[in-house]
């Protein structure tokens, strides 16, 4: 007997999104899968497509009332019912309508036996209209809900916004669900196998898309993208005691009071970080953070005429006196990204081209602020200390039991004290399943990670509960 | 099972009188032509008529070319239920098909042979009920949800439609007698051939029942799964329950089962998925998903009294009309008869 289950993709996202043009590029597209497709009351498929079969979304809710334990009833009776034909079809797609809360489609896989043992959960991917998203997002619960819960995040009709509105909405999705993958598309047109093998809850590969988006702050608080190679290139700290703007006068000595309050104890130095970056946009600028962060974690060295500022370093300039000026070595001409840690106004600091100030091609804050105004977010926690199998499940049971409504995903692997396997963890709403997984690698580094994506999540409360699960 | 139960306890290892490889999921099984013929529905939408005896198919009949999805017999005839918004009443002496039933939805999912001949079809949110020559008596719904079930009272006056929130009683013609509400999903119904109980599995681990008389219900909860498979004994005194790997047994002599204890049946080590009552005693059929397939004296002893183990997740089981003989069907095609001790 097999223990093979069935892969089931879900497929959400708010009518006129493009989840019809999804489906149908995934019903006619050469993929070698035969797929039987659950389409909504309002799907517009032709039954004459394969196995198409109509589902209405039948809401059922538990005798004991809780919401967690809400399931499609509609979805248990259809695949139940497909199992009779376990030869017409290997992957099952669900379209759900664009108000559906996905919560009951994701936990009928966990709750009901039947469902659990026969099928697998493979991924909930939610096609999101880039033009018109950012409305949905602020007014309708759902939207949020369908881009938290996703393992993939379709950014369709990019065609129709500019490049710094696509870089803005994918960050507003990403501020959401930091683990989602994302992808950009025209007409829904995407590799069709990219979204019917998701492996939604498989948190390596979640991860390795975005390795440090687990450190819940970047150790830099803005960078600029210049385009450098010509002349000589400098770091100046310092600028504003020279720059004789009278009309702003005030207003800087008022700035510079407020952060000599604040930050007393970096008052004269900046920490920094040069890379190389592909292009001006947010999205390379992403990807070039994530290298900024790992260089930041090098012990820093401290810039001078002698030892100037070059790519890659992580490095320390101090202001001694009123200005400094530290030379900058550009080994080939292209585009740069200054990671700065702290604003560049704090202490001055610009970037001079044969002592002409250059400004920045794109320029970005990173201060907590970019985050602050989504309610549903994410937080991930890591530690390389081992866990407590048993105190990490009474946090966790006690944790859903009293916050499960509000946490949508749950996703881990933590590694147990004395346990030579990985502990891998998935879970939607109250209900969270874990497993043993693969054994640790001898030379691999045993790092515990735990992410939570929910509304109104309180990092600082869920890190104290993981950290008292350390052995 | 522990040693000491595989030495002693275990049922002798009955060879099947024979077996046969159908190679489709069965939708139904039933014994018809006063057990001469053994009757398998398949997924893709066959009826196929085996000689009970021999296990030799005789005639193979297209019921659904879409598919079907589930089948009853009242032991002369046999009505299937398919995904293309019909249900097909063959006649097995003749494999002629008599009727062609319209349905209100695509998949007709459940059907029912009332002791009169007549009819009743699940599609969707709708019921329909015809008579045995096919007229259509009544249109029953739409019901709050998707119905799960449907089971008629044994005078064949009645029909209980389980769904989402408990279950609707209809009359013949047409009229709602009452419901019986339940907020739950129902999944299972079975109506107690004595006409004093309605019994339903829910989608929440219990088994609910009513007393028709009164109108009051109970509840068995505790099971790990939701109760699809259950089946009242040919007399009513007994309800045999699925919902784990155990089967239950709850006795309804005398005052019912509240506060009893119920008779346990361990030998599966998955799911049970399917159980059947024998047609003048109390022995019991059940199937798992763990591929076995047994044969209970409920009352005498808790270890089965055969015990085959079949290719795949056993689908339907089923009596012949003598109790001479028991049949099953697994997810992969197979076809087994065990001649009972």
């Amino acid at each position: 007997m097999s223990d093979t289950k069935i892969p089931v993709t879900v497929l959400t996202g708010f009518l006129g999104a493009g989840k019809t043009t999804l489906l149908n590029r995934i019903l006619t597209e050469p993929h070698g899968k035969r797929i039987a497709v659950i389409e909504n009351e309002f799907g517009e498929i032709g039954i004459d497509q394969g196995l198409v079969v109509k589902s209405d979304e039948e809401i059922f809710e538990m005798n004991n009332g809780c919401i967690c334990c809400t399931v499609r009833g509609d979805l248990i009776r259809i695949l139940g019912n497909l199992m009779k034909r376990r030869d017409k079809f290997d992957h099952i797609l669900v379209e759900t309508t664009g108000m559906a809360d996905p919560g009951p489609v994701a936990q009928t896989f966990f709750m009901d036996d039947e469902t659990k043992d026969q099928f697998r959960l493979d991924g909930i991917v939610t096609v999101v209209d880039a033009k018109h998203v950012s409305l949905h997002i602020d007014e309708s619960s759902e939207c949020r809900e369908q881009i938290a819960f996703a393992d993939h995040v379709v950014l369709n009709k990019s065609d129709l916004v500019t490049s710094e509105e696509l870089d803005r909405v994918e960050q507003r999705v990403r501020s959401i669900n930091a683990l989602t993958k994302i992808t950009r598309t025209t007409r829904c047109a995407i590799p069709i196998a990219e979204t019917l093998d998701v492996g939604g809850f498989d948190l390596e590969r979640a991860l390795s898309i975005r390795p440090t988006f687990l450190a819940p702050e970047y150790p830099f608080e803005w960078t600029g993208i210049y385009a450098l190679g010509d002349g000589k290139v400098e770091l100046e700290l310092g600028h504003e005691h020279h720059d004789a703007h009278d009309h702003d006068h005030d207003h800087a000595a008022h700035d510079h009071a407020a952060h000599d309050h604040d930050h007393d104890d970096h008052d004269h130095h900046m920490e920094l970080v040069l890379l190389p970056i592909a292009r001006a946009d947010d999205v390379a600028l992403r990807d070039t953070a994530e290298q900024a962060v790992r260089a930041f974690s090098d012990e820093a060295r401290h810039a001078s005429v002698k030892a100037p500022i070059s790519p890659g370093a992580h490095l320390c300039a101090d202001l001694v006196g009123d200005a400094m000026r530290y030379p900058i070595t550009v080994p080939s001409k292209g585009l740069y990204a200054l990671f700065l840690e702290h604003a560049p106004e704090e202490l001055g600091a610009r970037v001079l081209v044969d002592g002409q100030p250059l400004r920045p091609a794109l320029e970005r804050g990173w201060a907590e602020g970019h985050v602050h105004e989504e309610s549903v977010r994410s937080v991930g926690l890591s530690t390389d200390r081992p866990m407590d199998g048993r105190k990490l499940n009474e946090w966790l049971s006690g944790l859903l039991q009293s916050k499960g409504a509000d946490l949508y995903r749950t996703k881990g692997i933590i590694a147990i004290d004395g346990f030579d396997k990985r502990y891998v963890f998935q879970g939607v709403h109250m209900l969270l399943d874990s497993t043993a997984d693969q054994k640790w690698k001898p030379n691999e580094k045993r790092v515990s990670q735990l992410v939570f994506i929910g509304k109104d999540l309180d990092r600082a409360e869920l890190e104290r509960g993981f950290m008292s699960c350390v052995k | 099972m522990g040693l000491f139960d595989k030495l002693v306890g275990k049922a002798a290892p009955a060879g099947p009188a024979w077996t046969r490889e159908l190679g489709d999921h069965p939708v139904g099984l039933a014994y018809a032509l006063g057990g001469k013929a053994l009757v398998v529905a398949t997924g893709a939408g066959s009826l196929v008529v085996l000689d009970a005896a021999s296990g030799e198919p005789q005639r193979t009949i297209v019921a659904h070319a879409a598919g079907a999805l589930t089948m009853a017999s009242d032991g002369a005839r046999v009505v299937t239920g398919g995904m293309d918004g019909q249900a097909c009443v063959v006649d097995v002496a003749t494999s002629a098909i008599t009727h062609r039933l319209e349905a209100d939805a695509d998949w007709v999912e459940y059907v029912a042979y009332a002791s009169d001949g007549s009819i009743a079809i699940a599609a969707g949110k709708h019921v329909r009920w015809y008579a045995a020559d096919g007229a259509l008596l009544a249109k029953l719904g739409p019901h709050a949800s998707t119905v799960g079930g449907l089971s008629f009272s044994p005078d064949a006056e009645m029909l209980a439609v389980a769904r989402y929130g408990g279950l609707d009683v209809w009359k013949r013609d047409g009229q709602k007698d009452r419901e019986l509400v339940w907020k739950s999903s129902i999944v299972s119904v079975a109506w107690q051939p004595k006409d004093r109980f309605i019994a339903a599995g829910c989608q929440d681990n219990a088994v609910h029942f009513w007393r028709l008389e009164t109108g009051d219900d109970s509840m068995m909860g505790g099971y790990p799964a939701k109760p699809k498979a259950i089946a009242w004994s040919h007399d009513g005194t007994s309800l045999a329950t699925g919902g784990g790997e155990e089967i239950v047994v709850w006795s309804f002599r005398g005052r019912g089962p509240e506060g009893t204890t119920p008779i346990l049946l361990k030998a599966h080590q998955k799911l049970v998925t399917a159980l059947a009552t024998a047609p003048a005693d109390h022995r019991l059929a059940s199937g798992g998903r763990d591929g076995l397939f047994c044969v209970w004296r409920p009352q005498r002893s808790e270890t089965p009294v055969v015990q085959h183990t079949m290719s795949g997740p056993v689908a339907q089981v089923a009596f012949r009309n003598d109790g001479a003989f028991a049949a099953a069907a697994d997810e992969l095609g197979q076809v087994v008869v065990v001649r009972l001790p």
